[in-house]
This record gives structure tokens, sequence and C-alpha cells, in this order.
């Protein structure tokens, strides 16, 4: 016992021989604790991502109308700089012209409040309408949404070469106590055609009356008008007078010459009325004028179709000589399904044919729901795309065709 | 209760929960870290590839487990704890020895107060290659060591373990001797 020293062997003897230690608790306790805990930390390895999911996405949305607007907000930062510098140099001015004065102060103080208020609200504007271009400015046509409380006009304006009719639409506010012609009429002064790459048109050489009750529109031009000369003025005219009432719902036009009966064209002779000829079953092509602008007009053909797979495969097709370019591109192929309804047009695409996330597909479906408009189609359904949406269209969902074609806004 | 868990404490848990006891010398440790076991292998229990045998996996887990429990305990909290805390202190410094080794010869308490003076890595080893009986292989393939390294540490640990049992005998002779003859 008194022993201190020990062999390797004899201390592994002893190491071999310690008494085993044994935990005593139930297992069925050991598992409770074991399981209570294993669910608390799964709980917990659940809740921490997910804040941190919720968090990213927040700080996503408060971020991201910013980057955006990245030059816009620079810009006007530096603006607003500017404009307060100014203030705090008129207040100081005040100041020393008015030294003793707290009255003036003051009230210089409360026109600097005003000021920043406007300003705010300017920006609150611009910011707004900002968001406006990136979502609904890609888009060529005017939309149920668009339209909605405002009148919209559509005219048939020839383009630069006069070979085209290119029909656009504006937007107005609809306007009480006034006819819908008379607001039509007074919209026609304001386009700005030159800007908008086409030709100076409107207003029409000529006086306009309509009788609501007859549908009749009048129209009496002077002398020595320009519509009877030359076989294309002469036409066009008679095409875009068509397009542009047919557009307005208006059957009849009476014409007249300076109050006379009739209008003398070279080719036609003398025309005391037209009758306004349906127009549809056209197939929309591009039309990119010479103009800065990166968004083509769709414009219909003068050709028309018997049925729309006819019109839609014919969209494949060049038109160059009258500078049109294919709205769908060459490679894409695709079939008209049957539908459950007649409203409703259902194109499938070949599971070949790719296409690209960028604008240029975003105007190939707003050229082929014009022209499932033109074949008087309600809706359009895109089945098979590689993508999920473009724009906001989603694709296998029923799209409403637009309300007219090529939006543009008339700056006053 | 679950047959995953079941199968592991017919098996295992003796042999976990007493290599955890000798290495924290705890009670009350010994069974909240083999419940940490628990939790861990349970967790991964799907990952268990059968790469290793159960048994030295396990093992794996439980000196992951102690020595988790160990850097936990030297976190600064506890360090300025224990400074104004002496109550903690006091009991820390002798952790008493538990019934089952009280009341057996006094070489067996020497063993047990002077395990403290090994490494933890020496101290594992021992645990694991006497007082749980692994083989060499087995106690490598837990720790992740070669066998080599195994047979050093193990080597080491015995040598500390003779020289500061002599030291004490000399020391506290006199006071197991008292101890027994009291009882």
């Amino acid at each position: 016992m008194k022993k201190s020293e020990w062999s390797d062997k004899q201390l592994e003897e002893l190491l071999r021989e310690m008494p085993k230690i044994e935990d005593h608790r139930d297992p069925r306790d050991i598992y409770q604790n074991v399981a209570s805990k294993l669910k608390k930390r799964q709980q917990r390895t659940w809740v921490v991502p997910s804040i941190a999911t919720v968090a990213a996405a927040a700080l996503f949305l408060i971020l991201s109308p910013n980057l955006m607007n990245w030059e816009q907000s620079t810009d006007r930062s530096v603006e607003s700089l500017d404009q307060s510098n100014s203030a705090v140099e008129m207040k100081m001015v005040q100041n020393n012209e008015a030294k003793d004065s707290n009255i003036e102060s003051i009230e210089e103080e409360e026109l600097k409040d005003d000021a920043q208020g406007v300003s705010i609200q300017k920006d609150d504007t611009e910011s707004n309408k900002r968001v406006l271009t990136v979502e609904e400015m890609r888009k060529t046509a005017v939309y149920e949404q668009d339209a909605e409380g405002n009148e919209v006009f559509t005219y048939a304006i020839p383009d630069q070469n006069a070979q085209l009719v290119v029909p656009v639409s504006v937007v107005v506010p609809k306007v009480e106590g006034k006819t819908k012609f008379t607001t039509f009429e007074e919209w026609m002064a304001k386009l700005s055609e030159q800007e908008w790459g086409l030709t100076d048109y409107y207003p029409l050489n000529a006086s306009l009356q309509y009788d609501d009750e007859s549908k009749v529109l009048n129209i009496d031009v002077p002398k020595d008008h320009q519509y009877g000369i030359g076989s294309a003025e002469q036409t066009s005219f008679l095409k875009i007078l068509n397009d542009t009432l047919y557009m307005m719902n208006i059957e009849k036009v009476s014409l007249t010459t300076e109050g006379s009966p009739g209008i003398m064209f070279d080719n036609y002779g003398m025309k005391e009325e037209i009758t306004v000829q349906p127009t549809s079953n056209h197939a929309y092509y591009f039309f990119y004028p010479n103009t800065e602008e990166e968004k083509p007009y769709l414009v219909p053909t003068n050709e028309t179709f018997n049925s729309v797979e006819e019109a839609l495969q014919k969209m494949k097709e060049p038109m160059e000589e009258l500078g049109l370019t294919p709205s769908i591109p060459s490679d894409i192929n695709f079939e008209v399904i049957p539908s459950k309804s007649k409203d409703l047009l259902v194109i499938q695409l070949d599971s070949n044919s790719k296409l690209t996330d960028d604008s240029s597909t975003l105007y190939m479906i707003e050229a082929i729901l014009l022209t499932a408009k033109d074949f008087n189609y309600q809706k359009v359904k895109i089945e098979n795309s590689n993508l999920a949406q473009i724009g906001d269209f989603i694709f296998n969902e029923e799209w409403k065709v637009p309300v007219a074609p090529n939006k543009q806004t008339v700056t006053e | 209760m679950d047959s995953v868990f079941d199968e592991l404490y017919s098996k295992y848990h003796h042999d976990i929960f007493q290599f955890l006891f000798y290495m924290v010398k705890n009670r009350e440790q010994a069974e909240d870290l083999v419940q940490e076991v628990y939790i861990r292998v349970l967790k991964s229990y799907k990952q268990f590839e059968g790469k290793s045998s159960e048994k030295t996996w396990l093992f794996s887990i439980a000196r992951n487990v102690a020595i988790d429990s160990f850097r936990k305990q030297k976190g600064w909290k506890q360090r300025i704890m224990e400074k104004f805390d002496w109550s903690t202190q006091q009991v820390k410094d002798d952790n008493p020895i538990p019934e089952e080794i009280a009341l057996r010869k006094e070489e067996y308490q020497l063993i047990y107060k002077c395990l403290d003076h090994c490494t933890v890595d020496q101290k594992m080893v021992v645990i694991m290659r006497y007082i749980q009986d692994l083989s060499i292989a087995e106690t490598a393939e837990t720790l992740g060591w070669t066998e080599s390294k195994v047979k050093t540490t193990q080597h080491r640990a015995l040598k500390v373990l003779k020289k500061e049992m002599a030291e004490m005998m000399e020391k506290e002779g006199t006071d197991i001797e008292k101890v027994r003859v009291e009882r």
C-alpha cells in the first residue's frame, strides 16, 4: 500500500478496473429532453434564415426604386441643392435688407418652407412618371387600363414618304359638355406628326361638321385645296379619311367645296359622298421612322388575309418595298390551335423556337395582339414559350387585345 | 420513442455516458452532454454513411461535445465569474469524488484525481483505451489520428499519471490513510 511506484502494466490494470459510472436516468426522460431541444433548435434554424430573407427582401424593395432612378435622382439632388442654395442666398439678402424686421425674416422663412414643399411635390410626380415610363412606355399600344376614364383617338397619319399610313393613338381626358367629335377635332390640331417621324397632315385644310343624329360628317374644303392633286395625294387622303373615320365609328361623309357639293379629284373625278369601309383582316408589321426613337410603329398592311394564321405567318416575311420590317422573327415557328371560344386566339410555339427576352419580343407580341384584334379576337394566349413572361405579358395566360395601336403623347 | 434513439441508447448509452463523465468529472454536466450527443447524432444520423463504425462515429461526436464544453467553460464570462465567485472556484477545484470511486481502493481515487494533470488529448486516450476498452485502431479512428500518435499519446499519459500519482502519494499519503481509517 505504501508503494509509490507503479509499472505501466500495473497502471494499465488499475485503469481497466476503474469503476463503471452509470447514468441512472430513465431513457424516456432523456429522450424527452433530447426531443424537446431538437424541436427548439429546428424552429430556431427555421426562424433565423426566414427573418434574414424577409429583411433582405425589404431592403431590396426599399433600395430598388432608388437604383432604378439612379441617374434621375443624382440630377435632381444637384438641382435641389442649387435651389436650396439660392434660397439661402435670398434669405441672407433679405435679412441684410431688413435687419431689424423680424416679421419679414419670418415671412421669408415661410416662403422658403413653401418652396421646399413644392419642390418635394414636384419630385414625387417626377418619380411617379419615371416608374410609369419603365413599366408602361416600353409597350407601344394603348391598353384598357390606359383608356379607362379617357378618350382614345386614333388618327391615320402618312409616313414621311407618303407610302404608308400609320395609325397613331392619343389618350386624352374626357371633357364634360363637349361631344366626342369636337374633342377629336380639337386634338387634330395638337398632333405633332413631324416630331413623331411622320408627315404633318393635321389639321385638315377643311372645316368639319358632324351631325350626331344622322352620323354624317361634312367635309368642306377651300377651292385651292391640295387633296385632289396627284394620285398619291388623292389615294392617301381617301384612305386616311376612311381609316380615321372608321375608328371614330363614322359611316358616311359628304364632301363639299366652299359650300357647293363635291370635291374634285383628278383621278376619280367629282366625289360627293364617301361610305366609310370597314378595315380589318390586316397583318401588323414594324415600321421604324427616321428618328432616334427605338420603338417601332406597328402598322397594318394594305393587304388583307383570309385567316389570322395566314396573316401571322405573313408577318415573318420581309416587306421592304414599303419600308416595313417583319414583326415575327423568321426562326419562330408556331401554329394557331383551336380554342374554346371564338373570341380567344391560341398560338402554340414550336418547342425549337426560342424567344429572346428583349423588347423586340414585346413588340412582336403587340403585333400579334393587334393582328388578332383586326380579326375580331378579344383575347390571345401564347403557349409553349421558353420565357415565363415578357414585360407584364405572362405566357400561357389570356391577354386582352389592345384598345388602339401606337400610343403617342402630345406635348402641348 | 424514436427507434434510432432506442437503438443507440441500448447499444452505446453507458459507454458514452461513462466517457463523458470521466472527461468532465461531473455527473450533471455529463448528463447534459450525453443529451447533446443525442441531439447531434439524431440531426446528422441520415448523413452517417457507414464509412466508419457506428461506435467510433458516436465516440468522435462525444469527444467533440466534450471539447466544445471545455471551450465554453473557458469563455470570458466564466473566467470573470470564477474570479468573483469563490464558492464555484472551490467546487471546481475538487469535484467531489463520486460514490462509485470513493468506495474503492485509494489507487482508483488517486488515478481519478491525477487524470486532471493530463492534457485533454492524453485524458481522452486513457479513457478510451483503458476505461472504454477501445482498440488502438478504434481510438485512432475516433480521434482522427494515426495509430502511432495514439500510441505515443498513450505512453506519455501513463508517464504523467505515474509521476503525479507518486507525488501525490508522498504528499497526501497520510490523508488517504486517515480517510480509510475513519471509514
